[in-house]
C-alpha cells in the first residue's frame, strides 16, 4: 500500500487544528450556558476542605 | 529554537491561569495536572496500547512494566487517602458485569486499530499524529452514544459494586492489590525476553511522576484520573447544540450529570484535565527539535476505519465504565475489582486487535503514534 498518500498536514499543523476544535467547542458551550461563576468555585484542593468532590468519573452510571 | 520554547512555556502558563480566572483555582490546578500528563506521556513516551502489544508480540516488557508500576505507586497512596477521607474523596468504582466485559475487550481491539487508548488518542490528537486526531472525532461521538444506551447494557446483567477495602478491609485491600500487581509483573518479567525486561530509566521516571500527577488529581478534584466522561459530555454537548433533546435521556437525566450538561464544561475536572493533557502533548511535541514527520500513511478505506474505530472505542469506554486510565489505572490502583476484569478483557481484546490491523488498516510503514500510546 505504498502508494497511498501522505497527511497533507504536518503534525504541528495537525495538533493546532485538533487545539482549535477543542477550542471552538468550549467557547460555544460558554456561549450557551455562560461561564462559571468564580465566586461559586469549589475549593482549590478537595482533600481537607471538608466537602465531596463535586465531579462525575467515567466509572459513574 | 529558545524562543519558541520560551513561547510554549508562555502558552503553557496563560492556559492555567485562564482556567484560574475564569473557573476558579480549582480549575487552573487540573489544567496544570493536566499538562503534567500529556508532557509526561508524550515527552517521555510512556503508553499503554504499545506495550500491550510489545510483551504479547514482540515479549518486550519494560512499557508494561513500568505501567505496572505506576500503577502500584499510585495505590499506595491513593487507597489509604481515600480510607482518611471517604467524605471527601471518591474511587473509580464501577460493578463487573457481562456488558462491561465485553465491551472492554471491544475496547481493547478497537485501541489497536487507532495505535491510542483514551489518554493515548488525546495524546496523538494533541502531537498531531492525523490518526489520534481522526479517531478523537469518533471518540467523543461514540462516548456520547454510550451514554445514551448504558442504561440498557447494564440490565443485561451486573454485580454490585466490589472493591477489595470493602472485600478485604482497608489495609488488607491495598494488600491485596500490590499483591496482585506483583503477580501481574511477575508474568510480564516470565512473559518478556532477557534484555526487554528492565525498563529504562525514562520510563522509571515517567512511572514516578504519573503516579504523582494521578495522586494530585484524586486530591485536588475528590476524584482518580479519568478520560472518557469528559469526552462524552463534550458528545453531549454538540448533540444538545444541533437541538438534540439530550436531557430526556435516562443517563443525562440523573442529577449529577444533568448538572454536567446545563453547567459550563469549565466546571468539569475530567474536561479540565483533557484540556491540560491536549495541550501538554502538543507542548512536549513542539519542544523537540524537529516534530517529526506525518507518517500515517493510509488509504481511504483506512481512514474511514479509523473513524469507525475511534467510535467503537468511545462507545466501548463508556459501557465498560472507562478506558485504560479510568477503569485499569484508576480503577486498579482505588481497589475496584472492575479495574482488575477490565484489564483482563482488554488485553485479550488487544491481542485481536493487533492481528486485525493489516486487514482493516493497510499501511506502508507503522504510525508513530504506536510508539507513543
Amino acid at each position: 500500500m505504498s502508494d497511498a498518500p501522505r497527511v497533507p498536514l504536518s503534525r504541528p499543523a495537525v495538533a493546532l487544528l485538533a487545539i482549535l476544535g477543542l477550542g471552538l467547542i468550549v467557547v460555544a458551550d460558554s456561549a450557551a450556558t455562560g461561564l462559571p461563576d468564580p465566586l461559586e468555585a469549589p475549593p482549590p484542593v478537595t482533600l481537607g476542605s471538608g466537602m465531596a468532590g463535586g465531579g462525575a468519573h467515567c466509572a459513574a452510571q | 529554537m529558545a524562543l519558541r520554547r520560551s513561547g510554549l512555556i508562555l502558552a503553557g502558563l496563560a492556559l492555567v491561569l485562564a482556567g484560574f480566572v475564569t473557573a476558579g483555582p480549582q480549575a487552573g490546578l487540573l489544567i496544570a495536572i493536566g499538562l503534567g500528563f500529556g508532557l509526561v506521556l508524550e515527552g517521555l513516551r510512556l503508553g499503554f496500547s504499545g506495550p500491550w502489544r510489545q510483551i504479547w508480540f514482540e515479549r518486550d516488557g519494560r512499557g508494561f512494566l513500568a505501567q505496572v508500576l505506576a500503577v502500584g505507586l499510585t495505590a499506595v497512596v491513593a487507597m489509604p487517602l481515600l480510607a482518611a477521607a471517604p467524605g471527601e474523596l471518591s474511587g473509580a468504582h464501577a460493578p463487573v458485569g457481562i456488558a462491561m466485559i465485553v465491551a472492554a475487550f471491544v475496547f481493547g481491539t478497537a485501541m489497536q486499530l487507532v495505535f491510542g487508548c483514551g489518554s493515548g488518542t488525546l495524546v496523538n490528537a494533541g502531537s498531531g499524529n492525523a490518526i489520534g486526531a481522526v479517531a478523537l472525532v469518533g471518540f467523543i461521538a461514540g462516548s456520547f452514544l454510550g451514554t445514551l444506551h448504558l442504561g440498557w447494557w447494564t440490565s443485561l446483567g451486573s454485580l454490585p459494586v466490589l472493591t477489595l477495602q470493602g472485600m478485604f478491609g482497608d489495609g488488607a485491600g491495598l494488600f491485596v492489590t500490590l499483591a496482585g500487581l506483583a503477580a501481574l509483573a511477575g508474568v510480564i518479567w516470565w512473559r518478556a525476553e532477557p534484555g526487554k525486561r528492565m525498563p529504562p530509566a525514562r520510563l522509571w521516571i515517567a512511572a514516578g511522576l504519573v503516579a504523582a500527577l494521578a495522586v494530585a488529581n484524586l486530591a485536588v478534584a475528590g476524584q482518580p484520573w479519568g478520560i472518557v466522561y469528559g469526552l462524552g459530555l463534550w458528545g453531549a454537548k454538540i448533540a444538545q447544540a444541533g437541538g438534540a433533546d439530550v436531557a430526556a435521556n435516562a443517563f443525562w437525566s440523573n442529577p449529577v450529570h444533568g448538572e454536567r450538561l446545563v453547567s459550563s464544561v469549565l466546571t468539569d475536572v475530567t474536561t479540565l484535565t483533557n484540556i491540560g493533557l491536549l495541550f501538554g502533548a502538543f507542548m512536549a511535541m513542539r519542544w523537540r527539535r524537529s516534530p517529526g514527520a506525518q507518517v500515517a500513511r493510509l488509504k481511504l478505506q483506512g481512514w474511514v476505519c479509523v473513524l469507525m474505530a475511534g467510535l467503537v472505542l468511545g462507545y466501548s469506554a463508556r459501557v465498560a465504565f472507562g478506558c485504560n486510565v479510568g477503569a485499569f489505572f484508576s480503577g486498579v490502583s482505588t481497589g475496584s475489582l472492575h479495574g482488575w476484569v477490565w484489564l483482563a478483557a482488554a488485553f485479550a481484546g488487544s491481542i485481536l486487535g493487533v492481528k486485525l490491523r493489516p486487514v482493516l488498516l493497510p499501511v506502508s510503514e507503522a504510525p508513530r503514534a504506536e510508539v507513543t500510546a
